[in-house]
Parts: C-alpha cells; sequence; structure tokens
C-alpha cells in the first residue's frame, strides 16, 4: 500500500497526504460527523442515493475535496483527506479529468 | 494560541451571534463552514485572517470561533425552542424547531463539548495546528509567488477568487490534450491554480 493519498488533475498530481498521520480524537470524531452526516442520505451523480456504500461515500467526499481544492479551502481539503485514507484505505489515487463531457472523476484502488 | 484576541468578549461579541443567526436564516438550504466563514469576514470578523496566505493557526482559529458559537447558537435556539441547527462537516442549516427531534440533535453530538470550551483553542499549540493542516498534506506546485501564479493564467491584481476559478477552468478545457492542447502547458495552469488555491483564504 502506497504511504501517500494522491489527488491527479488531468494526469498531474496536486496534492499528496500522508495516510500515515496519526489523527487526535476530535478529528476522529469529525469523521465519524461526516458518516453520520451521508447516513441520512447523499445526492451523487444527479441521484438521491438513500443508504450509501462505502465506495459511494467515497465518491461523495471526493466530490467535496475537490471542491475544497478549487475553492482553497484548507480545512475542508484536510478533513476529506483524513475521511478518505481511513474508510478507504486501499485507496491510493483520486483521478480527474476535464473531458468533453465535463469533470470525470474516478477513485482508483489497489488491487486485492 | 492567543495572538489573535486575548478577550473572550472581544473574540465573540454579541452582535457575532446576530450577524451569525441571519446569515442562517438567509440560506435556508445551508451553507459551507467555508462559505459562511466568507460571508462572516465579509461583514468585518475575522480580520486575522486578511493575510495572504492566512497562516495555519488563524484558519484553525477561525474555525474552532465558528464552531464554538454555532453551538452556542444551537443550544440557545434549543432552549428558547427558536429552532435546530445542523453543525455538519458539509453542510450548516437552520430549520424549523420540532421537541424530540431537536433533543437528540443537541445531546448526541460529540464534537459540542469540546467546542463550547474555550479552553481548548487556548491550549492547542501553533505546532499541533500545523500538524493538522499543513504538514499532512502537501502540493505540487512550481510558483513560488502568487504574481508568477497568476501571470500563468493570464491575470494580474487585484483580482477576485471567482474570476481565478472561471479563468483556470477555462484555460484547462482549452488547454486539455483531448481538445488538442499541450500537456505541458496544461500542467503549468495546473500547478498555477494549485499554488493560488493554497494562497487564499
Amino acid at each position: 500500500m502506497k504511504s501517500l493519498l494522491s489527488l491527479k488533475i488531468d494526469g498531474n498530481i496536486v496534492l499528496e497526504f500522508d495516510r500515515n498521520t496519526r489523527l487526535p480524537g476530535r478529528q476522529r470524531d469529525f469523521l465519524d460527523k461526516m458518516d453520520e452526516d451521508m447516513s441520512r442520505g447523499i445526492r451523487l451523480s444527479e441521484k438521491n442515493i438513500p443508504e450509501p456504500d462505502d465506495l459511494q461515500r467515497g465518491y461523495y467526499v471526493a466530490m467535496h475535496l475537490l471542491q475544497a481544492f478549487e475553492e482553497g479551502d484548507q480545512g475542508m481539503i484536510t478533513a476529506t483527506c483524513a475521511y478518505l485514507v481511513q474508510r478507504l484505505p486501499g485507496l491510493n489515487t483520486i483521478q480527474v479529468d476535464h473531458g468533453s463531457q465535463g469533470i470525470n472523476l474516478r477513485l482508483n484502488l489497489d488491487q486485492k | 494560541m492567543s495572538d489573535y484576541y486575548d478577550n473572550t468578549a472581544e473574540r465573540l461579541p454579541q452582535i457575532f451571534y446576530r450577524d451569525l443567526e441571519l446569515q442562517l436564516k438567509q440560506h435556508p438550504e445551508g451553507l459551507s463552514e467555508y462559505t459562511l466563514l466568507k460571508k462572516l469576514k465579509a461583514l468585518g470578523y475575522f480580520g486575522f485572517l486578511s493575510n495572504r496566505p492566512a497562516k495555519p493557526d488563524a484558519l484553525y482559529m477561525a474555525h474552532f470561533l465558528l464552531f464554538h458559537a454555532l453551538y452556542r447558537l444551537q443550544k440557545n435556539n434549543y432552549y428558547e425552542k427558536k429552532g435546530i441547527i445542523d453543525i455538519g462537516p458539509f453542510n450548516i442549516r437552520l430549520r424549523d424547531y420540532q421537541s424530540g427531534e431537536a433533543a437528540l440533535t443537541v445531546s448526541k453530538d460529540n464534537l459540542a463539548a469540546y467546542y463550547l470550551d474555550m479552553a481548548n483553542l487556548d491550549n492547542t499549540s501553533r505546532a499541533d495546528v500545523e500538524a493538522l493542516l499543513d504538514a499532512f498534506w502537501r502540493e505540487y506546485a512550481r510558483f513560488d509567488n502568487r504574481e508568477a501564479a497568476l501571470s500563468e493564467l493570464g491575470l494580474v491584481d487585484p483580482v477576485d477568487e471567482l474570476t481565478i476559478k472561471e479563468t483556470y477552468r477555462r484555460l484547462a478545457m482549452h488547454h486539455h490534450p483531448d481538445r488538442g492542447g499541450e500537456s505541458k502547458r496544461l500542467q503549468a495552469i495546473n500547478a498555477a491554480y494549485a499554488h493560488l488555491c493554497k494562497s487564499r483564504f
């Protein structure tokens, strides 16, 4: 497993997050709160998902990471990266491409 | 961490709570912490965020003070049966009061106790915050100043965030290899935008 989670936009790594970082207890509570919020249902690709699974949650959080990156919201970048490395330990890259159809976001997971 | 304000009342004057509640009422669909902070900053609060780039400890202080105020407002709204404030990482929202639900919202939040105790802000060291916000992640930007990064996008100060974002999107689409653009140019655009993202609040 790679020790860094990468955000790659149009083929370029724009940020990396160290998955070995130890989170303080309060920060873990914050991640639980993210889960709690998502357990009430999320909207993903214009569809309502009342009971999202782990991967759907991952996509939802990754969308927020991308938005946070575009806005320069450092707090949300940290929170979303922390969530992704904790909840999807096999995730190595979030890949974003600006294609002709709009933005395409993919989560690249390690092969088991 | 008390470099910015030493006095609790100065940190969050009473009028701040009124303005905060007003912002929540003006956005019934809710808004993110980042958007809420920006709106409050535009009203003259969180002046310590005006340095660019905002320092990690300043960002953390703004976050803590906002959440402290939100949880206080949440409790007051609950006791006065005025409304329910959902305080979430993705969305912060004020909605109509419903008795059973309100009790559940206020009582089960593990973060409330932390943010309601101002000592937790004062006892958080700068090193703790830097470890959280800065050292955790690093970006791959080859620009060491804002002027150079803006220049890559064809912009010069003064320029607002919306213009930067729209220009970035337009250039990224235009120079994408799928549309006949050069990947090196796209890399430079992405690196410039990454630098500008980190250097603004």
